[in-house]
């Protein structure tokens, strides 16, 4: 058993981009953690969707032997965090694991709104931060405005700040001492009765879920007989261990160390993110601070497209949630798309990769339909209805007022963009609450903003407006009286429960115009007119119509190429399958899509 | 039973814009491989046929420019079908004539050849269409293949027309229909002009540089042939085919009715035993393997329904519709049965499909919308 005071447990904390899975590499190089064999490049990303993305979206914990310059080995635990601002919860829970933090900043980037609340986060938990400037190989490098927006951040000396390139190796051996120095062991009481965070859990399909926690006091080892503090379910442990790049079981996890246990435990959702485990014998009093159970904030319904793989697109989705504890889902219909489920997701990235996933993963192609938030619908008979579909909204006749969830939010932009982030601030309905010039070439901007105005494209559209350099940052949702109103689509007087929308009712107008129009130019000539509709209650907003179709017969059909014929026949039946029927008018699945995209 | 023959002619002097068929420019070196490679192909199938289907009731020859091909091979090719394959009383014998290559000479010696119904490519009487569409021969030329037909003593010939040509108008079209019917054909088949992929016409519609009638204007054409040509005394029995009563193309009724037909000769299709298959579309491929004993033969398998598929798509192509009878003989199920049973009530309620009787069959409003009523009928 490792004494505490040679055990360092830390996270990194980077904006995307930033170098965080190169600095993770080059730390296990520098360790001789992995053999070259196992030496991938970012191999703390296993999921190649996370590869891709160059996102981290699953926590892991590596651990690391180092044998530092005092000729002592220590157990330096790495403990990855996700990279994006729909998995803060998951973040925070992952740095409550550690004692300090590596801040990286790349040297031509300077500090990202990411950054700088993960950061908010680590000081919260009282953690060491080692601010790191990455990349000061790069010809755009300029460490110096970088450091001096790392000292106004978090106050500590120039000298204090390390400079290195993951990427080339450089200020790496300087790090891992630093490390050691710098930030404390933990302070655990191996007396104690066991007590231990969870901080991430990953599913296998042969062994349940394997839980990666830190032991705050005392010890486990197989056989022992664990529990939940937040729902109280036993199990009994089967193996316990650190990871490398492979599991490696050890003996037992004691205070201070960082590892897996697996306890036969079937679902992930039993493993909840920040939840205390202890032992069913002397157990301990009290959980750990800071559980909550993390809640979904972006609402879609997933339909597949063809309707007989709805069976399939069920199996598939128990899967995911086997391994993603934070997805939830209902069964739905809508008398446009026929059988479906209303899923929660964290945000709309966390919406995508489930989407992602369930193509690659399980040959799945699904129709979502526009995300919702969740509202808060105060009845004039004094009860409260929370919506989270476009088709629970009660009748606007019985409604006293409608909540929608804000969220407080900080943009750091360049001051140059900083009219433009306030003219996209403003048509998303943000309100502005204060600037302020950490270093001149920074502001920050806070706003309240609607979590439904920012949560679908506005990072992407901040993005395109500072030329990338803007970055956005929000909190958990509060909730305040706002105008929301039901759009409904009516298809030749038939409403469109799928096409329907909550939405603000200054944006009504337009979003009804625009998503008419753009549905006249997706939905084919039919056999007779089709007349599209957008409509508040019984008030229609705007209207367009496709003409009936008056001829479609390609007249040539001889020399007795029938194939030719039959085979594009076939393939349109094929077609056919995607398409939705709305009453007599077949609606393809692009208009459903399009639905997604309509620009305000 | 009888069967069709179609031979292909892949030889062309000049490539009209429009034509997707397989052909290559003539000449006569590859014109003499061509008829003998034939000739071993011919007797090839002739060999895989049953008994039974060595007798032929029509024959095709098409292309290509059929009429460009010379008489001493034509001959030769006639007596080898003759040798092999018992003709019916009465065969329909039709041959694609170009306007511009009908003199009395040609015309006469395909009548004693036995050729009783010449097809005539006039396509149009418009100068500037004809132009667009890249044809060689002018209006002049359709004046005196016509008129030569009815001298040598044909009794049935056909028009070939095309409408919805670049820049057609209601009035140009209507031009083209007045002359068309001062003629008087027995037979005219009136296709709408198709843009296939990777002709020189599709290359220019693409880049802008022609433009076609909007599918509105061509559906008034389209009905405005069928309104005229009724009035002419005309039958509709198919699509775009027109004809006096008596004067129905019998081959061309033997592909939509499912018939079997054998075709020879590069990108040939053939219907044979309820199996289809085709000849590979290309002439040296063509010559090649069957210099080597073998036929280039291409099957479609299709799926699982593709003969449902077909029957419905050709049979309601045709105005006398599916036949009840018939189809179940051949599927063991009914018409009803294979087709999409809400849509079937949807489009009987709406007038476009008429269900009474022994055939299942389009009404006439339902025509001009057929491809998007048997798309939608298809399961």
């Amino acid at each position: 058993m490792i004494e505490q005071k040679y055990i360092r447990n830390f996270s990194i904390i980077a904006h995307i981009d930033h170098g965080k899975s190169t600095l993770a590499d080059r730390l296990l190089e520098a360790t001789s953690t992995l053999t070259d064999r196992q030496m991938r490049s970012q191999v703390l990303d296993d999921m190649d969707l996370e590869r891709e993305r160059g996102i981290t979206i699953k926590a892991h914990a590596i651990r690391l032997s180092y044998k530092a310059n005092d000729e002592h080995i220590y157990q330096l635990n790495l403990i990855d965090t996700p990279g994006h601002v729909d998995f803060t919860y998951e973040v925070s829970r992952s740095l409550s694991a550690c004692e300090g933090v590596l801040l990286v900043v790349d040297a031509s980037q300077g500090v990202e709104a990411q950054t700088v609340s993960n950061l908010f986060l680590a000081l919260q938990n009282n953690l060491e931060i080692i601010p790191i400037i990455n990349k000061i190989d790069l010809p755009s490098a300029h460490p110096d405005d970088v450091a001096k927006q790392i000292i106004d951040l978090i106050g500590c000396k120039k000298e204090d700040i390390l400079h290195c390139s993951a990427k080339m190796g450089l200020g790496i051996d300087e790090l891992l001492e630093t490390i050691i120095h710098k930030i404390s062991p933990p302070s655990g009481n191996l007396g104690a009765p066991f007590k231990a965070l969870v901080f991430d859990s990953v599913y296998d399909s042969y062994r349940g879920a394997s839980v990666y926690i830190k032991v705050v006091n005392g010890s486990v080892q197989k056989g022992d007989v664990i529990k939940f503090f937040s729902h109280g379910k036993q199990f009994e442990v089967d193996e316990v261990g650190c990871r490398r790049l492979e599991n490696i079981p050890t003996e037992s996890l004691s205070a201070g160390e960082v590892g897996y246990l697996y306890a036969g435990i079937k679902e992930v959702a039993d493993t909840r993110v920040g939840d205390t485990i202890t032992k069913v014998h002397h157990p301990a009093e009290s959980p750990l601070p800071g559980f909550v159970a993390i809640k979904p904030m972006v609402f879609s319904g997933l339909y597949p497209a063809i309707a007989e793989d709805y069976t399939e697109l069920r199996e598939a989705l128990e899967k995911l949630k086997l391994n993603d504890a934070s997805l939830s889902y209902t069964p739905e219909t809508s008398s446009a798309l026929g059988f479906g489920f209303r899923c929660g997701f964290l945000g709309m990235l966390h919406m995508e990769i489930i989407t992602e996933r369930l193509a690659r993963e399980y040959n799945q192609l699904i129709i979502n339909t526009v995300p919702n938030v969740e509202y808060l619908v105060y009845m004039k008979d004094t009860s409260i209805v929370t919506v989270d579909s476009p088709s629970e909204m009660p009748d606007a006749g019985k409604v006293d007022y409608i909540e929608e969830p804000y969220v407080e939010s900080q943009i750091i932009t360049p001051p140059d963009y900083i009219g433009s982030v306030m003219r996209l601030s403003t048509d998303r309905r943000g309100i502005y609450k204060n600037t302020e010039y950490p270093t001149p070439a920074r502001a920050i901007l806070s706003y309240d903003f609607p979590l439904s105005e920012i949560i679908f494209d506005f990072y992407d559209k901040l993005k395109s407006i500072s030329r990338g350099y803007a970055s956005l940052d929000y909190g958990i949702p509060f909730y305040q009286k706002s105008n929301m109103v039901k759009l409904d689509i009516l298809i030749n007087d038939e409403s469109v429960d799928a096409l329907s929308v909550i939405i603000h009712r200054e944006k009504a107008y337009k979003y009804g115009a625009s998503l008419t129009e753009k549905l006249r130019t997706l939905i084919p000539r039919q056999m007779f007119e089709v007349v599209i509709q957008g409509a508040i209650g019984s008030r229609i907003m705007a209207r367009a119509t496709v003409k009936p179709l008056r001829k479609n017969v390609t007249a040539k059909c001889y020399g007795g190429d029938i194939t030719r014929k039959r085979k594009l026949l076939e393939r349109q039946k094929e077609g056919k399958k995607r398409m939705k029927q709305v009453g007599k008018v077949e609606i393809p699945q692009e208009a459903f899509l399009a639905a997604l995209k309509i620009e305000e | 039973m009888p069967i069709s023959l179609y031979i292909h002619y892949p030889f062309c002097t000049h490539l009209c814009h429009y034509c997707d068929f397989y052909k290559i420019h003539r000449s006569d070196d590859v014109e003499v491989a061509y008829f003998q490679t034939l000739e071993i192909e011919l007797k090839l199938a002739w060999e895989s046929l049953n008994p039974d289907q060595r007798n032929l009731d029509t024959i095709y020859i098409g292309g290509g420019t059929p009429s460009l091909i010379e008489p001493k091979h034509l001959d030769r090719l006639l007596e080898n079908i003759r040798k092999l394959f018992t003709l019916v009383d009465n065969p329909e014998f039709s041959l694609e004539i170009n306007p511009e290559s009908a003199t009395s000479d040609k015309l006469l010696f395909l009548k004693t050849l036995g050729v009783n119904r010449p097809v005539f490519g006039i396509q149009s009487f418009n100068h500037r269409s004809l132009k667009i569409l890249n044809r060689t021969h002018n209006i002049d030329d359709s004046f005196r293949a016509v008129y030569l037909a009815r001298a040598i003593g044909f009794e049935n010939f056909g028009i070939d027309m095309i409408f919805g040509l670049p820049r057609q108008s209601a009035k140009t079209l209507s031009d083209d229909l007045i002359q068309l019917i001062e003629f008087e054909p027995p037979h005219i088949s009136y296709y709408q002009l198709t843009v296939e992929k990777n002709t020189p016409l599709a290359i220019k519609v693409n880049d802008g540089k022609i433009k076609l009638p909007d599918p509105d204007l061509t559906g008034a054409m389209y009905r405005g042939i069928n309104a005229e040509l009724s009035r002419q005394r005309y039958i509709r029995y198919e699509i775009s085919s027109f004809a006096r009563p008596g004067f129905e193309c019998r081959h061309n009724m033997r592909y939509w009715e499912e018939g079997d037909f054998l075709g020879l000769g590069p990108s040939a299709h053939s219907f044979i035993n309820n199996q289809r298959f085709a000849n590979t579309s290309d002439l040296s491929a063509y010559i090649d393997k069957l210099s080597h004993g073998e036929r280039p033969l291409i099957y479609d398998y299709g799926q699982e329904n593709s003969r449902i598929h077909e029957a419905i798509m050709l049979g309601l192509r045709t105005s006398r519709g599916i036949g009840r009878q018939n189809f179940k003989d051949r599927f063991g199920m009914t018409v009803e049965q294979a087709i999409d049973n809400k849509t079937l009530q949807i489009f009987i309620e709406s007038g476009f499909v008429d269900p009474a009787g022994d055939r299942l069959r389009l009404t006439d409003s339902a025509f001009p919308l057929a491809d998007e009523i048997i798309r939608r009928l298809v399961k």
